[in-house]
């Protein structure tokens, strides 16, 4: 008994070091890059209301769809689809509080997606209304999101621009709740290799 | 052995002889018949609890499949979003039905080879109670929004720590089990299920600790979480499933395992190695590289384990797979046994680099993991349960019927599965790799696999409703009571 | 990075020293002797070797005298 729970103790051991202790020492102790011209801290850090739409972002479930890792040329043709510029790398992570990395592309590598989609107005079309936006999508809407009331006075500012066939009623308007406000700046703030850093120079995909 | 042709003392009246001639020293059958009357409440509990988690991870998992045809499918409500859905079923048929099915057989061949009874087996009770309460709990809150997104890890806080006290309480108890067993040589199935409880709290506490509680920077939980992840397979529910079919088959057909320096080179080889393949998970990622290569080297040294129990397995059942006729145990873990070799040599290429660029993200992965979970795991799982219910409740199960229908609606079921699912992620895989293909194609191509996928499924639903209903059943004590218990009478022919 | 490949041959030679080590203090102590008859562990003169002990329920009582498929 004595060798067996000695041999069972150590073999995990060694696994253990190798593959939490090591990482640790390795990709857990990054600080910021300053860039010397622009004086930036790079990776950026997210803003409060990001932080907050990380949270929607796990809540819902995206990363059972959508990874948030950029492979390099020779592992994938991420680069080649341009969802980045370069490969993410381990700094890139170093402001989130849990890292979705994601296992499944049931949809595109997000890890960019503030980057390719800027507009904050697209992001809440697509988040209502998916199969109108990107046609042949099976994304699911996510109008729990989203609140349709009668227009009170004035319309309001945030109020969603839907495209055919889901526009609210006249008189009625569909806005935004905080979840999907701070989920849509979450998404916006992905442009996790749109910046260079040291340790991953962008490659060009030869054509 | 005493000589017990003379003096027959008074035998466990439930338990018939089998052929009036032979005659049974009572000491060993009346111990076991000790021993499975102290199991039972405790065992029956976990199995019970297996099967009903197993039902409504069922449900979970069709509507979350049919969302990929039909979006809009249920999506207005939060709670069954297809992010909350899917891993709420993961949670239940991993949590929920797999590891009690683990924990109960893991219990029950614990004390049929320690031959001991069980010593304050009111820790087990609470133990299971804290159990189920943890994973309704987790599985609760992963519906309402409050799933951590961490894969395999995302029950919330305050329902994790519920399910890790209950499985450290079944550790300690298991542990001090092993600790009071009869003299005599430990079989290599309870190295196994020793292993399996010393190390699963061990790597849950750590993982959730690291994710969840100390301020680890983002790109360290990845190495960690697939550390759990790939080990709660490989170190929790493969050793358990190989231990009990290195008891199951042997003990039906009657035949002690081919090579017995085999299966220790397999436990010792399944030790060192499968601890450090988590990686593999990660491959193409942001992460060192030494540790990727480490982890796709240790994928390939699986080859050992896998190779060394095949073998085992092929040649103690060589000459004997007549068997699988008159057997419901053997049958479910024979297929079960065949889909472990399968699934881990699977899973070996796909560490491979560069078919991991096509198959990494796609659909081909899942069906990879329910090849394994579920071909392998559950299957094997269904014949302990088949083999040791009946010694528990000292009853046989009512219909035949009902055991066909279940092993065929399933070994159909997964099979459909797996090919659907594998056809499915190479097309997407090969879509995926080439940038002139649209990325929404690549998804386009896989909506006729996975509406076979939901058919695969909706079978294999049936069957567990099937056995579900067997296992009321033989609880209630339904059916004739057979003169002889046909459990453990002899075929007519020996061997085929 | 020098770290890293110390860790590695460092691992490696732990591991093997260990294994070694374990081989020879289990051969010292007996239990490399009679390895096969390990095997023979779960049967006892109530479940002997050659006697199978699961079936099908009424498949051997002569209920039913095809076998189930």
């Amino acid at each position: 008994m004595p060798l067996l729970l000695t041999g069972i103790f150590l073999t995990f051991l060694t696994s253990w070091i190798g593959l939490v202790a090591m990482p640790y020492l390795q990709i857990g102790r990054y600080k910021p890059e300053i860039d010397e011209v622009t004086k930036e801290s790079l990776p950026p850090a997210f803003s409060g209301e990001a932080d907050q739409g990380a949270v929607v972002y796990a809540s819902n479930g995206c990363i059972y769809c959508h990874s948030q890792q950029v492979r390099p040329l020779e592992a994938g043709s991420d680069l080649e689809r341009g969802w980045g510029a370069r490969r993410t790398v381990a700094r890139d992570y170093m402001y989130d509080k849990v890292a979705y990395f994601g296992t499944m592309r049931t949809g595109p590598d997000l890890s960019n997606i503030g980057a390719r989609q800027p507009s904050l107005e697209w992001h809440y079309q697509h988040l209502y209304q998916p199969q109108v936006v990107s046609p042949g999508s099976i994304m699911p809407p996510y109008r729990f999101l989203f609140v349709k009331r009668r227009i009170v006075g004035q319309p309001a500012n945030d109020a969603v621009k839907l495209l055919p066939p889901d526009q609210p009623e006249p008189g009625y308007e569909v806005v935004p709740t905080a979840e999907a406000r701070s989920l849509v700046q979450y998404l916006t703030s992905l442009k996790r290799s749109s910046y260079p850093l040291p340790e991953a120079p962008e490659e060009t995909p030869a054509k | 052995m005493s000589s017990a042709v003379t003096d027959a003392p008074s035998k466990p009246s439930l338990i018939d002889s089998i052929s009036p001639s032979s005659v049974e020293p009572v000491e060993d059958k009346a111990e076991r018949a000790e021993i499975d009357r102290a199991m039972r409440g405790v065992v029956l509990l976990f199995y019970g609890a297996a099967i009903a988690w197993l039902l409504i991870g069922s449900l979970f998992a069709l509507i979350a499949s049919l969302k990929f045809n039909i979006p809009g499918f249920v999506a207005d409500t939060a709670a069954m979003t297809f992010g909350r859905i899917r891993p709420a079923h993961l949670n239940a048929v991993i949590y929920g039905w797999a590891a009690q099915a683990a924990i109960g057989t893991g219990l029950w061949l614990m004390a049929r080879l320690c031959r001991v009874s069980v010593r304050h087996g009111g820790i087990l009770y609470v133990a299971w109670a804290l159990y189920n309460f943890g994973v309704t709990l987790g599985i609760l809150g992963i519906l309402s929004g409050a799933g951590t997104s961490v894969e395999y890890l995302e029950f919330p806080r305050w329902a994790s720590v519920v399910v890790f006290a209950a499985f450290a309480l079944i550790a300690i108890w298991t542990v001090i089990m092993f600790r009071f067993r009869k003299p005599g040589h430990v079989y290599v199935t309870q190295w196994y299920i020793l292993a399996a409880f010393f190390w699963f709290p061990w790597l849950y506490a750590t993982a959730n600790l690291i994710i969840f509680y100390l301020p680890v920077q983002a790109a360290v939980q990845g190495p960690v979480n697939w550390w759990f992840g790939h080990n709660v397979l490989g170190l929790f529910f493969t050793p358990i499933g190989v231990g009990a079919a290195y008891y199951l088959i042997p003990k039906v057909i009657g035949r002690p395992v081919h090579s017995y320096y085999l299966s220790i080179l397999g436990f010792w080889s399944l030790a060192f190695f499968y601890s450090w393949n988590g990686m593999h998970h990660l491959i193409g990622g942001p992460f060192p590289a030494w540790l990727i290569s480490a982890s796709i080297v240790a994928s390939f040294m699986m080859v050992i384990p896998v190779i060394t129990t095949g073998i085992n397995h092929h040649f103690t059942m060589k000459g004997h797979f007549g068997a699988l006729r008159w057997s419901p145990t053997l049958r479910f873990t024979v297929f079960g046994a065949m889909c472990y070799t399968v699934a881990s040599l699977q899973g070996s290429s796909m560490a491979i680099r560069s078919w991991n660029q096509i198959t990494h993200f796609t659909h081909y992965t899942i069906g990879h993991a329910h090849i394994g979970m579920y071909g392998f795991f559950t299957m094997v799982m269904f014949g302990a349960m088949y083999y040791i219910v009946p010694r528990l409740v000292e009853w046989e199960w009512p219909s035949a019927t009902l055991i066909r229908w279940h092993f065929w609606l399933c070994a159909v079921g997964i099979s459909v599965m797996f090919c659907a699912l594998s056809v499915a992620g190479l097309v997407q895989g090969f879509a995926l790799n080439d940038p002139t293909i649209p990325f929404l194609a690549s998804t386009r191509f896989t909506l006729a696999f996975l509406w076979m996928r939901s058919v695969a499924g909706l079978m294999m639903t049936a069957g567990h409703v099937v056995f579900a209903a067997s296992f009321a059943l033989i609880l209630l004590k339904a059916g004739s009571r057979r003169q002889r218990p046909t459990l453990f009478a002899a075929p007519e022919e020996s061997a085929a | 990075m020098s770290y890293t490949y110390l860790f590695i041959a460092g691992a490696i030679t732990f591991a093997s020293v260990f294994a070694i080590l374990a081989f020879y203090w289990a051969a010292k102590h007996g239990h490399l002797r009679d390895v096969e008859n390990g095997a023979k562990v779960i049967f006892d003169e109530g479940e002997p070797i050659g006697k199978p002990t699961d079936a099908f329920p009424g498949y051997l009582t002569g209920s039913t005298t095809k076998a189930p498929h």
